[in-house]
């Protein structure tokens, strides 16, 4: 058989053969899985915060308080009636003749049940009708450009001293310490993802190296440096790690699907449609399989060599 | 200047008795030495000093010119490359063909694939096994898996051969027909050891021959050979 080609070699060393030769797969896929599960939550929480941002920037509401019923229970009288509707009329002047106003408008009452309805129910008619709460009346704002709020603020308090202005400071600040807690959480979930990978796959390479001694012993012998074993570890980890990755993100990205659907069926005013740029899809496709695959290659070298140190 | 050098080696492992002690000797380039003794002389560990498997635990191994104990560890796979080991149980790579076997020293010595496929080749049908170059070892003969051992041992023209109990697990014709292939590759300037316990072997040719006895070494010539 002299014309004959031997077989291609892949690995001086039985790598593929023996017990847990697939566990760096199932570990990247599982680390990948759950660093593209944050990340994507991550993703999404920037850009649901974004949306809420840019939603209440550059406005403001004024709330006009409503007469209260009397509290023997009858009716508003007619006098306090015209006093709350003059007070809308007298605010909405003020506010479409002031330089700091580009445009003010008066939600209409539907638009108000709309907006108390997730926390008092749906309006079914009956003895908890909405319409047996008095609401108040509420009017946006949207701000010109470099608009001084004080100044109006003054203005408006001049007109109508129990208005009271929400220019969604706190909204904006509690967003904003909600969405820097969820990234720093999500880090540090991270952290601890990768960290529990790393410490694995370090295990995983020790076991490998303790199962294939004799032949690492056979290679070290014949002249095989410690770069030149360590290779076929990194390599092997590598195909490995490669394919668990891909599998982990293609878990993942049926998982985001699911997530997708199952958000779009839920009826919520709270929850804007999630959309991710471009640039973040690119992220989230390539930097758990990139820094994956990264981690894993440099973990098995570091583990080999300094298993290998101990040889003489 | 001598190819190898032991001074007032001793080892030990780990916290054990000492196992080699005081052993000094020299090997000229291009000879042949036998290293005899009984079982659990310490034959082996003596090979193992010199393939620098093993680090003496006193005294100074001094190999191709080079004192090992200041010998880098990025330095040491390249005196190993100048060694062929004949191991005793052959340590052969089970899931890699023959020629991948016989390959190897090529490979981590760095050669392109096309040198390593003519030598191999070339190597393989010399010793016999040009038509079973693709089978694994476990599907060869005792005898077969040992030219591929031996075809291992020399494919990077070494300095130094090595073999431990070469003839161990072969009738007498076929030892005797090795140790006859172990001299033509002496004529060609390879020193050699050969280790083993068989001293009718040793006796049929006129090399001398390095005897252990509880860790000692006393090097004995041809007719201090016949007289014992």
């Amino acid at each position: 058989m002299s014309g004959n080609h031997p077989k291609k070699y892949t690995y001086d060393i039985s790598l593929d053969e023996g017990v847990g030769a697939g566990l760096v797969s199932w570990v990247t896929g599982l680390m990948v899985f759950f660093v593209t599960l944050t990340l994507a939550l991550n993703f999404g929480l920037s850009s649901l915060a974004k949306t809420w941002v840019t939603g209440l920037s550059g406005t403001l509401t004024v709330e006009i308080k409503p007469p209260l019923p009397p509290e023997d229970g009858g009716k508003i009288s007619p006098q306090s009636q015209q006093k709350f509707e003059d007070s809308i009329r007298n605010v909405l002047a003020m506010l479409k003749n002031n330089a700091a106003v580009s445009a003010a408008r008066q939600l209409s009452e539907p638009e108000i049940k709309n907006l108390i309805e997730p926390w008092l129910g749906q309006d079914t008619g009956g003895s908890a009708s909405l319409d047996a709460i008095p609401l108040p009346a509420l009017i946006d704002v949207k701000l010109a450009p470099n608009a001084d709020v004080a100044k109006l603020r003054t203005s408006l308090k001049i007109i109508e001293p129990d208005a009271t202005i929400d220019n969604q400071s706190d909204t904006l600040n509690n967003v904003k310490t909600l969405v820097n807690t969820a990234t720093l959480f999500m880090l540090l979930l991270t952290g601890v993802i990768v960290g529990l990978a790393v410490v694995t796959i370090s295990g995983i390479v020790r076991s490998k190296l303790l199962i294939h001694q004799s032949e690492v012993e056979t290679l070290h012998m014949i002249g095989a440096s410690d770069e030149y074993i360590a290779r076929q570890f990194r390599q092997h980890t590598l195909r490995g790690t490669l394919r668990g990755a891909l599998a982990g993100l293609g878990c993942m990205l049926v998982t985001l699907f699911v997530i997708g659907a199952a958000t779009h069926t839920i009826e919520s005013s709270f929850l804007p449609h999630l959309k991710l740029m471009p640039l973040q899809w690119a992220a989230l496709l390539l930097l758990p399989l990139v820094s994956g695959s990264i981690i894993a290659h440099l973990t098995a070298q570091a583990t080999v060599l300094k298993e290998l140190s101990r040889l003489p | 200047m001598a190819l190898v050098r032991f001074s007032n080696i001793g080892l030990r492992y780990s916290t054990g008795a000492e196992v080699l002690h005081d052993i000094n000797f020299e090997l000229e380039p291009g000879s042949f030495h036998f290293l005899t003794g009984p079982s659990g002389a310490g034959k082996t560990s003596l090979m193992k000093l010199l393939y620098v498997g093993q680090k003496p635990t006193r005294g100074v191994i001094s190999i191709f010119g080079r004192e090992l104990a200041s010998v880098s560890r990025k330095s040491l796979p390249e005196i190993r490359r100048q060694i062929g080991v004949v191991f005793q149980d052959f340590r052969l790579l089970n899931h890699l063909s023959a020629f991948d076997n016989v390959a190897l020293p090529l490979r981590v010595s760095g050669l392109s694939e096309k040198d390593v496929k003519k030598n191999v080749t070339e190597l393989l049908e010399w010793v016999g096994l040009g038509e079973k170059m693709s089978s694994r070892p476990p599907t060869l003969s005792g005898g077969e898996q040992q030219r591929i051992a031996i075809a291992r041992a020399i494919i990077n023209r070494p300095k130094l051969l090595l073999a431990d109990e070469p003839t161990g697990n072969i009738d007498e014709t076929i030892g005797l027909k090795l140790l006859t292939l172990f001299e033509e590759l002496n004529k060609h300037g390879t020193t050699v050891v050969i280790a083993t316990h068989n001293e009718a072997i040793v006796k049929s040719f006129p090399h001398p021959a390095m005897h252990l006895e509880s860790g000692m070494l006393d090097i004995r010539h041809k007719k201090q050979i016949k007289a014992a």
